[in-house]
């Protein structure tokens, strides 16, 4: 028999290392002599993003095409140490430095514009210096170049510390973290009571972000985190037995493939930060954590089963179906 | 051979990219922040040119290979590398003798050697290092090298490891580090409760099984610096680890993180960069060492496995009023970053919800496990499997809708976490339950299981 | 490192010559989805490895009479494809669909599934259940065919001669409203270690009872073979709820030498029927 359920599944995540761990980064923006220009940080993107949202917010303070820019990253030698990825810490600590230094750039750039064109409340957009009057404005280009001539200092890094204080090691208690990332997800499953096996059917993530620097972006992560963790709470395990490993490759790890994957509707939720770029918080790691529980509690509400240990995969679904059905005989 | 960038980007400036989803703040007026533009590496990635270090070859490059324990826990009686040094082709054979600097390594804490020395404490552990003309002669070589090993042992779960008898897998002991939570009074807490629902939760390894492999080269460059690409989650992090191993300034190692095919926490302790520069050190030429994947499941760190008890409150007109936990996590044979994935596990142990009085206690442990470190949702994956369990159940002997009931019980502004913290903007836990609610109440097809839902 | 000699012959008369030089050491090799990684892993050390893949006779389909011919260097992709197979011998396509992912069924062979005697194969126990039959050739004993069900002796272990070669798989049309249907149960849905596979192949007369029946499960013993035991007690009979019972019984008490029999054993019976039932419920082969 097929048996469905719907199931709900929440959290939070500290951003950031917390408890008083040093959490710092940095950037550094130079702008040439042609007005193109090179940002250097030592943030890793492994895939996740976060060079392209960097490239968004230095483009969006300057008002240049943000894949003009040259982003240069995690090099030892030439950038600044800007701190692991992880932690859901990169959006939130890095996009910062990245503001911070792109801020303080232009302000020295705009200083010279104004004193240019003789107009003040000027907006860069659209590679322009603008003023409200449509004759007075400068290229991005011409500024830079006048910078440079007028031995102008356009190269800015900045630092951005998100280190807390330290809570009381006694009680755990003070201020953990920075900030936190809020999600919620709904599954909703269908188990076959005769094999044990759950099928996802549809998973739907709501997950305040703060503000999506890249809403695609940040869906990526939604998508990718629900299949990680569906794989955590359905079929992957490593198993190990008196210290020796018994899945030892990916023909014993049954990770989620394409056919798997369910329907996911993603909701982006904007409860922005006050102390983040754009109001933006992480992401990287509250997209994974609501799926497993949400899956579990949808699997109980079909089956009337709580799994208590994991992962739910066929075999530990049908022992359970099995007891269930034991005990009821036995009442 | 590879493109320049301006040749990368033609025709791609400014692309508005897709937009899905919907938002439920309005639209600020943002040229470039909020747009979903094309990822900036997203061409090279499809068309196949993104230089990952396996990609990288240098002249005279030599390829490494890890000797590996093979058991679980075990002194080491004697390694003999004569049979492996004397194979043609073979540059050099390494064991923990020819390390020149301290063989001490860890983010955290440093209880870690670039290569065992007395003892074996996990399976993964390496042993030796070779590094020769290609990758079947490296590995032939590492086959060659006899370890004559006394077993030992061995501990396989936290609750055997902080037994009294236990084996020890590191003399200090095997308690890595235990972290409490105490806010309030649990037991008058308890005493305000309508409903108590208590459970042990049990999670096992997950692999972060990234679609590349741990990875890197390494080379001496002109200068005489030594210089390592990988894939990895903190260029700066490993040049720290590696000075200390290798016996150099800081400024003297150069961390280059290649295109890097995920991570997912797996590549935040160091993986081959201690080890790539060990060779490069020891015979002045490239290294190239790339795990396979059975090598990466056997010796990289893991999800932890962790047990939590816990025990939860709630009153007649369903608010919780207190929550106790005990947590208790396979760290295996390493620190890593495991002492605060554990930690992080309790702190979240209590949910995005504000109960008054709060009592956890974490325990990360030492095991002859594959050790567990730092993965995607770093302990919080867990005890939000904890707590969701719990929520539900409750809900369901307070005969509330569980979507309803953490709505009640949700952080808001003023109320405080677990550990005190409370935030004034920026907590969004409801506006996320509001939004299912709203898609639940919008769709026939999921209302049906949420009849009561309003 | 491992060293073998490796022989691609364009013919069978060369592939022959060959096998009957080198017998024991030769590893045969097709699309080496099975092979290549057991050589990376030094599970097995052959002295030398023929490649079949670029003996043109060796692959395709084709008719002959009421029997059709597949070669033993047909991939699944091919098999799947096949618009003869679509129409005459449909279970085979469902088999197939069943291997792996895209790639593996680009690559896999159909003579692979049958001589590599896994027994998690998913095409063999098809092959089995269509009463299929297997051509041998070899130097000292030329042609013979055996029924595809004698193929395996143990796992991974053939009853062929060292210095045979698979030419051809022989199936014969299903005769008109024969019916069949086929399900493997894996953890996931793709490129999964099956739990088990079944496949059954029935025929009712004008009563409505069983006057052909074939039930063959894959992983579930070491060696796929079909279940005398319950279709003994379906044949010449109608199927019947509680007759289908008594089969499903006779079909989980017939099993022998079961992994995680706690799990597989229950399931089995439930897959069993529902195999059973989708079979019955099915329009047949026109």
């Amino acid at each position: 028999m097929k048996k469905r359920g719907l199931g709900v599944g929440c959290m939070f995540y500290g951003i950031g290392f917390g408890f008083s761990r040093q959490d710092i980064s940095a950037a550094t923006i130079e702008i040439c002599e042609d007005g193109s220009v090179i940002v250097r940080s030592g943030e890793v993107d492994y895939g996740q993003g976060s060079d392209t949202i960097f490239c968004q917010m230095v483009g969006e303070e300057l008002g240049i095409p943000y894949d003009s820019i040259q982003l240069i990253t995690a090099d030892t030698f030439t950038t600044p140490n800007a701190g692991p990825t992880t932690a859901s810490r990169v959006t939130y600590v890095t996009g910062n430095a990245m503001v911070k230094a792109a801020r303080a750039v232009k302000e020295t750039m705009q200083s010279v514009a104004e004193d240019i064109l003789g107009e003040g409340d000027l907006v860069f957009m659209d590679g322009e210096i603008r003023s409200e009057y449509p004759d007075k404005r400068i290229s991005f280009r011409d500024l830079a170049k006048t910078c440079h001539a007028r031995g102008v200092q356009i190269v800015e890094t900045a630092w951005q510390d998100i280190t807390t204080k330290d809570v009381d090691p006694e009680t755990g208690q003070g201020d953990a973290y920075a900030t936190y990332g809020w999600a919620s997800q709904l599954a909703e499953v269908e188990v076959d009571t005769e094999t044990g096996r759950v099928e996802v059917l549809r998973i739907i993530a709501a997950h305040d972000v703060g503000k999506a620097i890249n809403p695609s972006n940040v869906e990526g992560q939604i998508e990718g985190g629900v299949l990680q963790g569906m794989g955590y709470a359905l079929t992957e395990e490593i198993v190990q037995e008196g210290g020796y490993l018994k899945t030892g490759s990916l023909g014993d790890y049954m990770m989620p493939t394409s056919m798997d994957t369910p329907r996911i509707d993603s909701h982006i939720v904007e409860v922005a930060d006050p102390d983040g770029p754009y109001g933006a918080k992480g992401v990287g790691e509250p997209a994974l954590i609501p799926t497993a529980p949400a899956i579990l509690n949808a699997i109980c509400d079909a089956l009337d089963i709580r799994v208590t240990e994991l992962p739910a995969n066929p075999e530990n679904i049908k022992r359970l179906i099995l007891e269930k059905g034991k005990e009821e005989e036995a009442s | 051979m590879f493109p320049l960038r301006s040749e990368r980007f033609q025709g791609k400036f400014n692309n508005p990219g897709i937009q899905r989803g919907d938002h439920s703040v309005e639209k600020e007026e943002f040229t470039c922040v909020g747009h979903s533009v094309l990822k900036v590496d997203a061409l090279d990635k499809v068309l196949g040119r993104a230089v990952y270090s396996e990609d990288m070859t240098f002249p005279n490059m030599l390829h490494g290979k890890v000797l590996r324990a093979g058991v679980p826990h075990a002194i080491i009686e004697n390694i003999d590398i004569s049979a492996a040094k004397a194979m043609k082709g073979v540059a050099c054979v390494l064991t923990a003798k020819d390390i020149p600097g301290e063989n001490l390594f860890g983010i955290a804490f440093q209880d870690q050697w670039a290569l065992a020395e007395e003892k074996v404490r996990y399976i993964g552990e390496p042993v030796a290092l070779v590094a020769a003309k290609n990758e079947e002669i490296a590995r032939d070589a590492a086959k060659a090298i006899k370890v004559t090993y006394k077993e030992l042992p061995v501990v396989t779960n936290p609750h055997e490891g902080l037994g009294e008898n236990a084996p020890k897998v590191h003399e200090k002991g095997n308690l890595i580090l235990h972290s409490k939570t105490r806010k309030g009074d649990v037991e008058e807490g308890f005493r305000q409760a309508h409903v108590i629902v208590e459970n042990t939760y049990k999670t096992h390894v997950q692999d972060h099984a990234y679609i590349e492999t741990e990875s890197g080269v390494g080379k001496v460059d002109e200068h005489g610096n030594l210089v390592v690409w990988s894939a990895n989650q903190c260029p700066f992090r490993d040049r720290r680890q590696m000075a200390v191993v290798l016996g150099l300034r800081e400024n003297q190692i150069r961390v280059i993180r290649a295109t890097t095919g995920g991570a997912f926490g797996g590549k935040d302790d160091v993986t081959v960069e201690i080890h790539i520069g060990l060779m490069v050190l020891a015979t002045e030429r490239p290294v190239r060492l790339v795990l396979d994947r059975e090598e990466s499941f056997l010796s990289q760190t893991k999800r932890h496995a962790i047990e939590m008890w816990t025990r939860w409150g709630a009153t007649r007109e369903g608010k919780l009023c207190a929550m106790e936990g005990k947590v208790y996590g396979d760290t295996g044979a390493y620190a890593g970053l495991g002492p605060f994935v554990v930690k992080k596990c309790g702190i979240h142990l209590s949910g995005p919800y504000y109960i008054p009085h709060v009592k956890v206690d974490s325990y990360s442990v030492y095991t002859n496990n594959i050790m567990a470190s730092a993965m995607r949702g770093f302990g919080v994956l867990q005890s939000s499997v904890a707590h969701n369990a719990q929520m539900d159940e409750l809900a369901r002997r307070l005969n509330i809708n569980p979507l309803q009931f953490r709505l009640m019980n949700a952080l808001d502004r003023g109320l405080s976490t677990a550990t005190g913290q409370e935030f004034q903007a920026g907590i969004g836990i409801k506006a996320t339950l509001e939004k299912l609610k709203e898609v639940v109440m919008k769709d026939p097809s999921l209302q049906k299981y949420w009849k009561e839902l309003r | 490192m491992q060293n073998y000699q490796f022989h691609g012959p364009r013919t069978v008369g060369e592939a022959l010559n060959i096998l009957s030089e080198r017998g024991d050491g030769c590893r045969i090799i097709a699309g080496g989805t099975d092979l290549i990684p057991a050589l990376r892993n030094e599970d097995i050390l052959p002295d030398s490895v023929l490649n079949i893949l670029e003996i043109d006779e060796l692959t395709g389909i084709s008719e002959e009479g009421d029997t059709i011919r597949i070669g033993p260097t047909t991939t699944f992709t091919e098999i799947i494809q096949s618009q003869v197979i679509k129409r005459s011998l449909p279970l085979l396509v469902e088999a197939a669909s069943s291997v792996g992912g895209p790639t593996i069924r680009n690559r896999g062979t159909i003579g692979g599934n049958i001589c590599n005697g896994s027994p998690a194969a998913d095409v063999l126990p098809a092959v089995v259940a269509l009463d299929g039959e297997l051509e041998l050739q070899s130097k000292a004993l030329g042609t013979r065919i055996i029924p595809a069900a004698e193929a395996v002796e143990a796992p991974y272990q053939t009853r062929f001669n060292r210095d045979e070669l698979l030419t051809g798989i022989l199936i014969k049309k299903l005769p008109s409203e024969t019916r069949y249907a086929f399900e493997k149960l894996a953890s996931r849905n793709a490129m999964a270690r099956a739990y088990m596979n079944i496949s059954i192949v029935l025929k009712l007369d004008e009563k409505g009872a069983f006057s052909d029946l074939r039930i063959v499960p894959g992983t579930l013993e070491a060696v796929a073979r079909r279940m005398s035991a319950a279709e003994k007690i379906l044949m010449g009979r109608q199927p019947e709820d509680s007759l289908v019972e008594e089969a499903a019984d006779a079909f989980v008490g017939d099993l022998a030498g079961v992994w995680i029999p706690d799990y597989k054993l229950p399931v089995a019976r439930s897959v069993f029927k529902r195999v059973l039932k989708r079979a019955l419920n099915g329009s047949g082969v026109e």
